[in-house]
């Protein structure tokens, strides 16, 4: 909800108020729904101990105001150092929390949101759905990932043309994947086409699990139709890379098609066809999610502890311990993956007896990921 | 509570705690609603200045609890206001619910926290959630909500329907019913007007 509050500002002083006007049907609509009602009571209840925190505080407010010729001092600065050291009705922490911690778990947060945020950047950027401006920016903040510059054709189209104006014969198959670094992608082969050709790339599935293949198909078309027998090379850049590599090569068939696989992917990746006469296709997005577990280990100490592991993703890659309420996943504590891929969850008494699992956040180099559930037993 | 108001315009110490007690977790939780940052301090500025102009105050409990809601929203105002000037990133905004390790569990054995039942309030479109808010937690009637924001009776009629009902059709709302039977309204304001027709 927005904190800018809109309507007007207007007199606050005490007093004046309106006369009676007929009431409304809240009573009527809480008890017509018992779970409503319980949220009401719940909004309505006694003082939780954190709420009143600021007893003292207030008091000292009260006594320096109503005390005539004592100078008033805005709340702010009765909590200054030399005063009563905390705010008027304010707390330095909510109760139960340390301050430190608190921060700590904050930071953790922010890094999470900053990734996570930034994984999605990279993803938009990636498929070229950026507004130009951003599109430019995402070129020069994540260029080394394989981001287009915003001048490159069909922002959500995987496909493009290039002018031709001969046709020649298509290639022979190659076998794939094969990765031999290439600046840029560029034109390969002898083809002939007519007119203005078209290249496009679907991608079969573009979110995947780690280590597993996804295949592309090409449509290589020109004002004749499909374009059989003409050479199409998939080109693969991934995260953190500045080179377009070959991860594949087919010929199209009688319809201008042709299907290339490329396996073993393990890190998020943009791919885009290279066809005759210069012809590229659009980038298609294909996004990798490592493997992640959790499992419990058993302990006689009042906590037990969830160990999540995920081997294919990075040391200090964030994820999250969440449990299982009410049929909804809510997220309890958040960690970094250590050295070994590894981390370490430590699971309450009272909290026990619950199910849990282990979400790995993304990366400009991998996707999210959630592990297997988990229940922990009774001590 | 009419006599805790008068004691504390006399100056009464005690008067003013009793009176403070039972009306500042409401006034947080109305804040929390607005998406304070910082609803202790917002919070701390409001009770600075009723105090400050409680000898001037004439009126009832009802006119008191009007007038402390409505000098709270603008201290709101403000405090959003210099935060927008300060140009502070409201990123952790957010991540209330996610950062709040006590909530969580206090959710998961207890069904629902306050602060479950605060956050899921403040979810609600602006309007909804102030008009819910301000009839709710601060027990006013519907006309004192229409002044304080500013709005006709039936719109407020409105946008507490609609929240209402927006929250009655929550999964987790609904969750609660099986977990506290039947809700009556007619306990859910200790000073026995929140709920009933005005």
């Amino acid at each position: 909800m927005s904190t800018d509050f809109p309507g007007h500002r207007g007199d606050d002083r005490p007093g004046d108020v309106p006369g009676g006007m007929p009431g409304d049907l809240l009573g009527d609509i809480a008890s017509s729904e018992p779970g409503l009602g319980a949220l009401l009571g719940m909004l309505a209840a006694d003082a939780t101990p954190d709420e009143l925190t600021g007893e003292s505080a207030a008091l000292a407010m009260f006594r320096a105001t109503r005390q005539p010729g004592v100078p008033v001092a805005e709340p702010r600065l009765l909590g200054s150092p030399g005063t009563s050291g905390r705010r008027i009705g304010g707390r330095s922490a909510p109760a139960g929390r340390h301050p430190r911690r608190q921060a700590r778990r904050v930071g953790l947060m922010a890094a999470a949101v900053t990734l996570a945020a930034a994984a999605g950047f990279a993803v938009a950027a990636y498929t070229e759905a950026l507004p130009a401006p951003l599109q430019q920016a995402a070129y020069h903040a994540l260029g080394f990932a394989g981001v287009p510059a915003s001048h490159h054709p069909a922002p959500s189209a995987a496909s493009s043309h290039a002018p031709g104006n001969s046709r020649g014969h298509g290639s022979s198959p190659k076998p794939g994947p094969s990765k031999q670094p290439s600046p840029q992608p560029s034109s390969s082969g002898p083809a002939s086409l007519t007119g203005q050709a078209s290249l496009s790339i679907t991608v079969t599935s573009g979110r995947i699990v780690a280590g597993r293949s996804d295949t592309f198909t090409a449509h290589l078309s020109d004002k004749s139709g499909g374009v059989a027998g003409a050479s199409v090379s998939l080109l693969e850049r991934e995260a953190g890379q500045s080179a377009w590599q070959q991860a594949g090569t087919a010929t199209t068939g009688g319809n201008g098609t042709a299907a290339i696989t490329a396996s073993n992917l393990t890190m998020n990746a943009v791919f885009r066809l290279k066809g005759p006469d210069g012809t590229l296709s659009g980038p298609v997005l294909v996004i990798v999610m490592p493997p992640v577990s959790a499992t419990f280990s058993g302990s006689k100490a009042k906590t037990g502890g969830i160990t999540a592991s995920s081997p294919l993703a990075a040391p200090g890659n964030i994820v999250v311990l969440q449990i299982l309420s009410g049929g909804h996943w809510m997220s309890l504590q958040m960690g970094r993956l250590n050295g070994t891929n590894q981390a370490q969850f430590m699971v309450r008494s009272r909290l026990r007896q619950r199910t849990y699992r282990v979400v790995l956040l993304p990366t400009a180099s991998h996707g999210l990921s959630v592990s297997n559930a988990v229940t922990v037993p009774p001590r | 509570m009419g006599g805790l108001l008068a004691r504390a315009r006399s100056g009464d110490e005690a008067g003013f705690l009793e009176l403070w007690r039972a009306l500042q977790p409401r006034l947080l939780r109305y804040l929390h609603v607005l998406g304070c940052d910082d609803p202790d301090d917002v919070a701390g500025e409001t009770w600075f200045q009723v105090v400050r102009d409680l000898h001037k105050f004439a009126g009832d409990d009802e006119d008191f609890r009007r007038w402390l809601f409505t000098v709270a929203r603008h201290r709101a105002i403000d405090a959003a206001r210099a935060r927008m000037r300060r140009h502070v990133s409201p990123m952790a905004d957010g991540l209330d619910g996610l950062a709040d390790e006590q909530m969580v569990e206090d959710q998961v054995l207890d069904g629902m926290s306050v602060k479950q039942a605060v956050a899921m309030l403040a979810g609600l479109s602006q309007d909804q959630a102030e008009a819910v808010a301000l009839r709710v937690i601060a027990g006013l009637d519907t006309p004192a909500v229409a002044s304080i924001l500013g709005k006709s009776p039936g719109a407020v009629r409105v946008a507490l329907h609609r929240g209402l009902r927006a929250l009655a059709a929550d999964p987790r709302v609904q969750a609660l019913a099986a977990d506290h039977g039947s809700g009556l309204p007619g306990q859910l304001a200790p000073w026995g007007g929140g709920l009933s027709e005005h």
